[in-house]
């Protein structure tokens, strides 16, 4: 019976969530209990849900950790429309109010709401107007476009979604992380199992960089901007330099960079700012 | 201890049940649409894919012939209400799709010029995707890049369609009963 006791204890400290301690706490969490995802805060309890949002755009909303300032404020990323960004939360210090459908809300850890202007996070990502940048559109993309078929029902597009939503306003991170994404699906199965010149990658005995790189560079001309680069001139020049830049450095992160920043990449899911 | 075993078990014993039935039936059906296009289609080598990292709900069957890819991916959802969202979903995201008549109660052609095929049959959803690797034919030098080009896009839109067709008919035999 001890054991159990000290087993069971040690349990509750592994798995109990870890909710900011600070007065009445709130936990704020996306769910799709009522058709499309939105985002809630309850008590720590579990009592007293509230939905904060009210979106259609089901696929933007972000899945993952939410990020907690500790005795401030909590920022979460509501994309109600592509004129969206990371907020910042701002605290309050009335009573628990939820605030008019705008596209920013505000959330405290004493569970205070309100509406609020849209501004940039501070050394956050920048406001845009490209879907691309959305972390749940950025997977879609890579599921329809590497693998051939759509994210929908599938439980890796919250996990893919997660690995950058988690890393909540931090640029850099999020940069990292959606290069990551791309080498992921690149070095997956099951995107090998569709080329045999890809079944070799970096590191495996059998790599041959003059097959790998070559055709690793067409993948991403077909897959990022969608088009052959055999069928213009300077796609072919393209193709050459990005692939003579792969093997003199070898570095893939950079090359999927390019291609997931370039205009023409960008500029297919959306417009300019 | 026992009790925490048997809490444990009681609490998620029937959920990770229920997952691994789905994951099973689907694998079923999986294995009986290949066994059955796999004699719909001689001369095609065919095995199980992988999937990336994540994913579940999913089988994937990759057919080859020289020089020629085609993957298979399908998903089995709750109910047909729910299969039809989910590709409305597709489609509505997705964009551009163009409707095809004759592949399952649904289908459309998507992406890479329209050479990929989805279709709905009832609560089963299956993607169709084709590589062509025009370049390693035996006369694709004699070829102009025009040439490959043409024969690349309508190789990949024929095989999509032939192996979409004998999906559709293989699909409906292994869920007959």
């Amino acid at each position: 019976m001890r054991l159990f006791l000290i087993l069971a204890s040690i349990s509750l400290k592994l798995f109990s969530p870890s909710v900011p301690q600070t007065g009445t706490s709130k936990i704020v969490f996306s769910s799709n209990r009522e058709g499309s995802y939105q985002i809630y805060v309850m008590n720590g309890d579990g009592s007293g849900v509230v939905r904060l949002t009210n979106s259609n755009a089901n696929d933007d909303l972000p899945i993952g950790k939410l990020r907690w300032s500790w005795g401030g404020t909590i920022r979460f990323q509501w994309f109600e429309s592509l004129n969206s960004g990371r907020f910042i939360l701002n605290p309050s210090t009335t009573g628990f109010t939820q605030g008019q459908a705008t596209n920013e809300q505000m959330v405290t850890m004493n569970g205070n709401v309100k509406p609020s202007v849209i501004r940039q996070c501070p050394g956050g990502p920048p406001l845009t107007n490209y879907k691309i940048d959305s972390a749940r559109s950025f997977v879609r993309r890579h599921y329809n476009d590497f693998l051939g078929r759509g994210p929908e029902g599938d439980p890796g597009w919250d996990f893919w979604t997660s690995e950058i939503s988690q890393c909540g306003f931090d640029s850099e991170c999020i940069h990292a992380q959606r290069i990551n994404i791309g080498l992921a699906f690149f070095f997956s199965s099951e995107f090998i199992d569709t080329d045999p010149d890809m079944q070799n990658p970096p590191g495996s005995p059998a790599f041959d960089s003059a097959v790998y790189n070559r055709k690793f560079v067409y993948w991403c001309y077909m897959k990022y901007l969608h088009r052959d680069p055999h069928n213009t001139q300077e796609d072919l020049n393209g193709w050459g330099f990005w692939t003579h830049d792969l093997d003199s450095n070898g570095d893939y992160a950079h090359t999927i960079d390019a291609f997931q920043l370039s205009t023409d990449y960008r500029n297919m899911f959306g417009n300019a700012p | 201890m026992k009790r925490l075993i048997l809490l444990v078990f009681v609490l998620f014993g029937p959920v990770t049940m229920l997952v691994a039935q789905e994951q099973t039936d689907l694998e079923q059906t999986g294995n009986k649409l290949a066994r059955d296009m796999a004699e719909r289609m001689p001369g095609w080598q065919h095995r199980r894919g992988n999937l990336i990292k994540g994913s579940s709900g999913v089988v994937v069957e990759i057919w080859t012939l020289p020089n020629r890819i085609v993957k298979v991916s399908m998903m089995k959802r709750e109910s047909v209400d729910d299969a039809r969202e989910k590709l409305a979903k597709f489609a509505q995201e997705e964009g551009g799709l163009q409707e095809l008549k004759g592949f399952g109660d649904e289908a459309y052609a998507w992406g890479d010029d329209g050479a990929n095929i989805v279709f709905r049959r009832g609560k089963y959803t299956i993607y169709i995707t084709t590589i062509a690797d025009v370049d390693r034919d035996s006369d694709s030098s004699a070829l102009s890049p025009q040439e490959r080009h043409a024969r690349k896009a309508s190789e990949m839109k024929r095989l999509s369609k032939q192996v979409a067709k004998e999906a559709v008919d293989a699909l409906d035999l292994a869920t007959k009963n």
